[in-house]
């Protein structure tokens, strides 16, 4: 194999390994907005107050990686109850904008409370598996590794939760219609709130996989990990399952792909501005918008 | 003929709402519409006014063909229109709610305003008026700009039988005279009060035309909206 | 005057302008994420126009608002397809990638012996112009004011304007303003043009006060914020965005109360506020009836002179 090929190709193994983790980031993401219809901007800081909760743990009571992990989903989900009860649930369905707004303002207050619980910028974690594995002239680093192997099964969970069981069907109601859902007896506030803490801990485990996977965090973490999320899911389509996988592996191996061929600034150049043009010319995503929403489709002629 | 509809087909995804439908205005008709809900009136609407795009077909108005023309010039051209569920600013006042923005604000209005007894509750919010009084403000919106057509989707829809009377009462008084309507409505009294001709749509097609006793009479209308018996 | 409180106060001065910028914006429907964006784009034009074209202030001023338009009218123009949501993240990806760009170049020439311009992620120094020129702190402020009020005027102006009621009719609800003979498109994208300009014109007040920007400064963080003034402040005036600063940089970030907790108070208020008034403090229905009460009291005045035992009738 030529020089330029086995680049390539190592360039897309590291993309998917990194990419299942936005994977996971978009999914928690995508559960939310497909259920809420809005924005959570504190969706990243979540993941990083349970992140923060973990490294606290780990660096002042000596806790070995997986109560660690255990702590990290614990701690996400209870700042994803904390966020839907302060910024999603009071708001009527048609006060979006107070809601995101609502969001942001508790982003910022969770990146100040995670600032002050560890004033450090850089702060250790702890990693779980080091050392790689080489097929060929590849390697594969251990921990990606262990990464999509988890987030695969994650995603193979969360997909078995969704159609498989009760909780499921009643997510999938409330994404479809939620009034109707409610007129049929669907206990919708109560579906929220599970689908809320449920992304939340997928998000955590995401967070946990990346933090070990760095052996560090820091508090631009939130931010970091909103973004992620962000531009995975929508190059996969808002409100997608499959799509925040799609999304998700594309811009891992978009990225890895660019940070090679024109280092680390030009990578997030690149990142953005396939979003944009993903909006500008396919506002429904790769995936596209599944059915068609007549309002929607009104809205647009105008 | 003010408004001509020739073949006009709409789809949704793989759905069709309104199949091959023609149609034909003069000047100062007033045309019924009926039909179960679902069956494409509300999108035809839509079509007319330039909202939704017709996969197929044309509609002309005063020989124009508007098909592909963008809303605001439909309006502009003379088309307006009410929602089936009360549209309008909610945070604006009723004076701003029915002057066009291309107008200068106070004067001309109070006419329109007094036809229908929301003159006094010029300054008022939108948003504070009792749903009869948003529908009578949706009324005068639509006429602000003297359409020689209106489509009126629905008007007594949530009102009461006596709120339905005065509302029926208030199109014939304010609304029909010097101009054509399409007035969709599921009251048959309301359609038999205003509209010498009936179109009875069915899944989008045109099922049936003529005066409103022979379509309440027919066996379309029965089926359409009761459903077949055995 | 202290020169700790004139420094706050051109703050407050200074980020109203892109506060005002996401509240055009708001006002025409859209939720925008990205101002910063012009607001980063004006810095660097005013800065070039004074450190490195020897323009004096004004011009350079007014190049940083119209180029800011102009990037706004391309910005409008690429997602007039899209609304609500996906326009927001639109924005987000244009200011990213603006910030991004400024970070990436680098563009300087020979002043008397010293390189000036801008420097890739060193950001732009040496944007001496009122060092240069002798304009004292408190001169400033009195500019960035005077321009402030002019502008606030303009918008008293505009919104009882047909152009106003058209922008709110287009942001409230789209399609029936269409319906009601709004060209929404063309008032979308003077919306955008006017948000462009006045994020810019704010840049360029911002970059001569600070003499110095770095790309960092322009983050998703001074977006949001600004887009959150106008919802806390309210969206019935163009005073509630300025309201909305005042309430952040004036009483928090001022005051020695809240140190360290600073984020956390202002975050928990704003979520609190937001429940109590989705749409800010100074909202329509308030502002509706505030005007309601001042008319009235006009008009008692002027019906108690009218009533005058000694007028003719």
């Amino acid at each position: 194999m030529t020089k330029l090929a086995i680049d390539l190709v190592q360039n897309t193994l590291d993309g998917v390994m990194v990419g299942s983790s936005y994977a996971l980031l978009a999914l928690g993401f995508t559960l939310i907005f497909g259920t809420m219809r809005r924005l959570n901007l504190a969706y990243g800081p979540t993941i990083m107050a349970g992140a923060y909760l973990g490294t606290y743990a780990f660096l002042h009571l000596g806790f070995g990686a997986f109560p660690v992990a255990v702590l990290v989903l614990i701690g996400a989900a209870l700042a994803g109850l904390y966020v839907e009860r302060l910024c999603f649930r009071p708001f009527a369905q048609t006060a979006a904008m107070a809601s995101m707004v609502s969001s942001f303002a508790v982003w910022m207050q969770i990146e100040e409370a995670a600032s002050l619980a560890l004033p450090r910028h850089l702060n250790a974690f702890p990693a779980l598996v080091s050392g790689s594995l080489q097929l060929g002239p590849f390697f594969v680093r251990l921990d990606h590794l262990l990464m999509l192997a988890v987030a695969a099964s994650a995603t193979l969970l969360v997909h078995w939760a969704l159609y498989r069981t009760r909780f499921g069907l009643g997510i999938r109601t409330v994404i479809d219609h939620r009034h109707a859902a409610a007129l049929v007896g669907v206990p919708v506030t109560r579906i929220l709130l599970l689908a809320f803490v449920l992304a939340s801990t997928v998000g955590g485990l995401a967070g946990f996989l990346i933090a070990a996977s760095e052996a560090q965090i820091t508090p631009m973490f939130g931010m970091w990990a909103t973004t992620k999320g962000l531009i995975a899911m929508m190059l996969g389509g808002l409100g997608s399952v499959p799509g925040a996988l799609v999304g998700g592996l594309a811009l891992g191996i978009i990225e890895a792909q660019a940070q090679w061929l024109l280092g680390p600034h030009l990578r997030d150049l690149v990142a953005w501005g396939l979003l944009f043009a993903v909006l500008a010319l396919w506002p429904g995503g790769l995936m596209g918008a599944a059915g068609v929403d007549e309002a929607a489709a009104v809205q647009r002629r105008v | 003929m003010l408004l001509q509809l020739e073949g006009v087909t709409i789809r949704f995804g793989g759905l069709e709402a309104v199949r091959d439908l023609d149609l034909v205005l003069a000047p100062g008709q007033v045309l019924g519409l009926m039909g179960p809900n679902g069956c494409g009136k509300t999108t035809l609407f839509n079509a007319i006014t330039g909202l939704v795009r017709c996969d197929a077909g044309r509609v002309v108005f005063r020989g124009q063909d508007v098909t592909r023309l963008a809303p605001h010039a439909i309006a502009r051209a003379g088309i307006a229109r009410t929602f089936q569920t009360v549209r309008m600013f909610p945070q604006m006042t009723v004076a701003d709610n029915v002057a066009p923005v291309d107008a200068p604000r106070a004067g001309q209005f109070e006419q329109l305003l007094h036809a229908v007894a929301l003159a006094h509750k010029r300054e008022v919010l939108a948003a504070e008026l009792s749903l009869e009084e948003q529908r009578r403000l949706e009324i005068a919106r639509a006429l602000a700009r003297s359409p020689s057509l209106i489509l009126m989707d629905e008007p007594t829809a949530g009102l009461n039988p006596r709120e339905t009377e005065a509302m029926a009462a208030l199109i014939r008084r304010v609304v029909i005279p010097t101009r054509a309507v399409i007035l969709s409505e599921h009251k048959g009294p309301v359609i038999a009060d205003l509209c010498p001709l009936v179109i009875l749509l069915d899944q989008g097609r045109k099922a049936l035309q003529g005066p409103p006793q022979e379509i309440f009479a027919s066996s379309a209308f029965r089926s359409g909206y009761l459903g077949v018996g055995n | 005057m202290d020169d700790y409180l004139v420094g706050v106060l051109s703050n407050i001065g200074i980020i109203s302008f892109v506060a005002l910028s996401a509240y055009v914006l708001l006002l025409a429907g859209e939720m925008s994420f990205g101002q910063q964006a012009f607001f980063a784009i004006g810095a660097y034009a005013a800065g070039i126009g004074t450190a490195m074209m020897r323009w004096s202030l004004a011009p350079a001023l007014l190049l940083g608002a119209m180029v800011g338009a102009l990037a706004a009218t391309a910005l409008g123009r690429a997602t007039l397809r899209l609304s609500g949501l996906y326009f927001a993240i639109a924005t987000l990806a244009f200011a990213e990638m603006v910030r991004i760009v400024f970070e990436l170049c680098t563009w300087q020439i020979d002043i008397g012996g010293t390189l000036v311009g801008p420097k890739g992620t060193d950001g732009f120094g040496d944007i001496r112009y009122l060092f240069e020129n002798e304009i004292t702190p408190a001169q400033y402020l009195c500019a960035i004011y005077l321009l402030l009020a002019l502008v606030l005027a303009a918008f008293m102006v505009v919104d009882r304007s047909r152009f106003g009621r058209a922008l709110r009719q287009a942001g409230a609800d789209p399609v029936l303003a269409e319906l009601q003979g709004v060209r929404v498109v063309r008032v979308r994208l003077v919306a955008a043009a006017a948000a462009g300009a006045l994020g810019g014109l704010g840049g360029g007040l911002y970059a001569h006060l600070l003499t110095y920007v770095e790309p960092r400064n322009f983050d998703i963080m001074l977006g949001v914020h600004s887009l959150a003034y106008g919802l806390i402040g309210g969206l019935g005036t163009a005073i509630g965005p300025v309201v909305g600063v005042l309430i952040d940089i004036g009483l928090l970030e001022s005051s020695r109360l809240f140190v360290g907790y600073r984020m956390m108070v202002f975050g928990g208020l704003v979520a609190l506020l937001l429940i109590v008034r989705p749409r800010g403090l100074l909202d329509e229905r308030a502002v509706h009836w505030i005007t309601t009460r001042v008319r009235d009291l006009i008009d008692a005045a002027t019906a108690r002179r009218r009533d005058h035992p000694l007028r003719r009738p």
